[in-house]
């Protein structure tokens, strides 16, 4: 080929190369400057994409903070599938069984949710564990899919479950801590409003609007979780052993009212809380009320006490076991002549303490009842507390105030109960009991703090002091609580055995055991109630809730590092 | 002649190129400079959005980390490891357990700090 030819390929090709850069070039102007604006905004919408950005919900730990968490958020999975492909290639049965038997889920329902020929998107599992999803992901199975999610996770399963509460799928907090403290929990989600390119990835520098998430506040409990572990256990014990129905238990610190732990039983597992009871999810050391019997009697001789209507050495007669008052009877379990004021309380007598309710007078009575916080909301920071039931002295019959003094005709929740018994142990001076230590942000700013506060003085110190001594008679030889004792320790605290409340009377077989008491009786640290409900057969407080008092107590006092009694003793306080 | 005529030809193309180059190489530049910053500005743009993710998928471990860590701290998980280890622990006697009080510590701590300033007025004397 002569110079002249490849010249002329050359230009030629050129030329080609030229037209076809023009012809982009011209596109380019077409698509940038020339499409109208309907179509370049359908463009930009494509392309444009506004995101709500996940929020991790704030860790909930116990006193000792970050070392040991109760509730965290962790990124899990929603298992779904693509129900066209599985009903057209005939895997319907196949993955079905597959995924219920991984999940645990009835294989009928997922087949039932398998079976839409048009549907491309069945989800079959919400807010599924990590490490389960991982093990259906290793599966392969076709047509399955997963799509990231947080989900609320329990590391301890059922621990601590009436406390901690869960949340729900929309991520609400529905019960527990979880509930009441949600607002500083939940935080608040960001917002991210930006383009994608081709390939469905962001495009960092088209990024329009940035809110980064604020991340929920991490709350830190008054609890500690060897007490709380320890406390599950004992009444998991109780309940196996004396053929409970239920049985629930609180520890407190009586100088400050902080809640050292709190367990109910039946539990459930709050990682799988939708497949639970209604019954398992009640927080009986709040949520349920019952007639006390003879804890109670301990505010009608701190009262007699404090008007100075007896003293302990005041002697009064028992009657032989059966008194008649207002023409109805009652009875002592055990019958009694002449009683002191401190046997009174050591033997439980009925007969006594109703005397010394007359001693008092209804209105009398009635007003240390309430500011003992009988009959209202102790104000702990967990949703659920019941008020209790105390009428109003106008609606009393002329035995009212006979029988409420010794736990009948009246009701209460544990935590009530157990404020009597700790106001009593610090001085006279009733706390209101709480839960939630603090709430701090992840920069640390505390954003909430729980704090020690005062409600009432049912009792001046003094009297408060004699309670205790009389309370310690208890635990003593030739009293009823004597199976709750401590090595070491001297503990003050009653007894109760009530009879449940039936239609038109009282159960002779179904009881409700408690024992409510402090330790040690010189200079209270600890208070604690254990109730039992229906134990069979043997139902006395001191023989079933006794027992289960001295485990934990003899656990907590070591745990919190309470001095031993012969400590006081030595040092002369 | 023809020679002359040559060189002014070359002098005629020099000066009418020189005003019509000129821009076009001002043009070029700027356009280059801003594709290289737009590039540059794309891969970081990228290398936030990888770092992003990165962060995420960090948070996510720490996670996973910190809820094992929960479980291996879990009352039941301690006791069954002593056991396994055949360890038993026993709660020391109140009698073995000797109490500070804060002011016996602080007290401690004063002794101690005076205790240092001595020494290290010896040390300083030497």
């Amino acid at each position: 080929m002569n110079e002249r030819g490849m010249r002329l390929r050359f230009t030629w090709c050129g030329g080609v190369m030229f037209l076809a850069l023009l012809t982009l070039c011209m596109r380019l102007v077409h698509l940038h400057i020339l499409t109208d604006a309907h179509a370049r905004e359908i463009i930009v919408a494509n392309r444009t994409f506004t995101t709500k950005l996940d929020v991790e919900r704030g860790k909930i730990c116990d006193r000792n903070g970050d070392a040991s968490i109760l509730a965290m958020d962790i990124v899990g999975r929603d298992i779904c599938a693509d129900p066209s492909a599985l009903v057209s290639n005939s895997l319907i049965k196949a993955v079905a069984a597959s995924l219920a038997e991984d999940l645990d889920l009835d294989t009928d329902r997922i087949e039932r949710k398998l079976s839409v020929p048009g549907s491309r998107y069945a989800r079959i599992a919400m807010k599924v564990h990590p490490d389960l999803a991982a093990k259906v992901e290793a599966r392969e199975l076709e047509g399955v899919f997963f799509e990231k999610t947080n989900v609320r996770y329990y590391p301890h399963g059922d621990f601590l479950c009436h406390v901690l509460g869960f949340v729900n799928y929309n991520g609400d907090g529905s019960a527990g801590v979880e509930q009441k403290m949600d607002i500083f929990l939940r935080g608040c989600p960001g917002i991210l409003e930006s383009r994608k390119n081709a390939l469905r990835q962001e495009l960092y520098t088209q990024r329009g609007r940035h809110i980064p998430s604020m991340e929920g506040a991490n709350i830190s409990l008054t609890i500690d979780q060897f007490v709380q572990c320890r406390v599950e256990d004992v009444l998991d014990e109780v309940v196996a052993e004396h053929n409970a129905k239920g049985a629930w238990a609180i520890v407190q610190r009586v100088r400050t009212g902080e809640i050292v732990a709190m367990a109910s039983r039946p539990s459930y597992d709050l990682n799988m809380f939708t497949s639970s009871d209604a019954n398992a999810r009640l927080n009986r050391a709040i949520g349920y009320t019952f007639e006390p019997g003879s804890t109670f009697k301990a505010i009608v001789f701190a009262a007699a006490l404090e008007e100075g209507r007896v003293t302990p050495d005041t002697k009064i007669d028992c009657e032989y076991g059966t008194w008649m008052h207002a023409g109805r009877p009652l009875r002592d379990y055990h019958p009694y002549g002449i009683l002191s004021v401190a046997d009174g309380l050591k033997k439980s007598s009925n007969i006594l303490s109703a005397k010394l309710e007359l001693m008092l007078g209804d209105r009398l009575f009635y007003s240390y009842m309430r500011a003992f916080g009988i009959g209202q909301r102790s104000g702990l920071d967990l949703p659920g507390e019941e008020a209790g039931i105390l009428h109003p002295v106008r609606k009393w019959s002329k035995v009212s105030g006979s029988r409420m003094c010794i736990g009948q005709g009246v009701a209460v929740s544990a935590m009530q109960m157990l404020g009597v018994y700790s106001a009593i142990a610090n001085d006279g001076v009733l706390m209101k009991p709480y839960i939630v230590a603090e709430a701090h942000a992840k920069d640390g700013t505390v954003l909430h703090m729980g704090k020690p506060e005062p409600l009432s003085r049912p009792v001046s110190s003094r009297n408060a002091a004699l309670m205790r001594q009389l309370l310690a008679r208890v635990t003593e030889k030739g009293g009823t609580g004597r199976r709750a004792r401590v090595e070491g320790y001297t503990v003050a605290g009653k007894t109760g055995t009530a009879q449940k409340a039936i239609k038109g009377g009282y159960s002779s077989v179904n009881h409700i055991a408690s024992f409510v008491g402090f330790l040690p009786a010189e200079s209270p640290e600890l208070s604690i109630i254990v109730v039992v409900d229906d134990p069979q057969p043997i139902h006395t407080g001191g023989r079933v809730a006794g027992p289960a008092f001295q485990k934990i107590a003899e656990y907590a006092v070591r745990r919190m590092d309470v001095p031993a009694s012969n400590h006081f003793k030595l040092a002369g306080r | 002649m023809a020679r002359s005529t040559r060189n002014r030809k070359r002098t005629q193309q020099k000066a009418t190129l020189g005003p019509i180059a000129a821009p076009i190489i001002v043009i070029a530049t700027m356009v280059v400079v801003i594709i290289g910053l737009n590039s540059r500005y794309q891969a970081l743009g990228g290398e936030v959005t990888q770092l992003e993710q990165e962060r995420r998928e960090l948070l996510q471990a720490l996670g996973r980390a910190e809820s094992r860590w929960a479980r291996m701290l879990f009352p039941h998980r301690i006791e069954a490891a002593l056991t396994r280890h055949r360890i038993d622990m026993i709660w020391p006697d109140d009698r073995m357990i000797v109490r500070l009080s804060e002011d016996e510590v602080f007290g401690a701590v004063f002794d101690r700090s005076l205790m240092r300033g001595e020494v290290a007025s010896l040390s300083r004397g030497r």
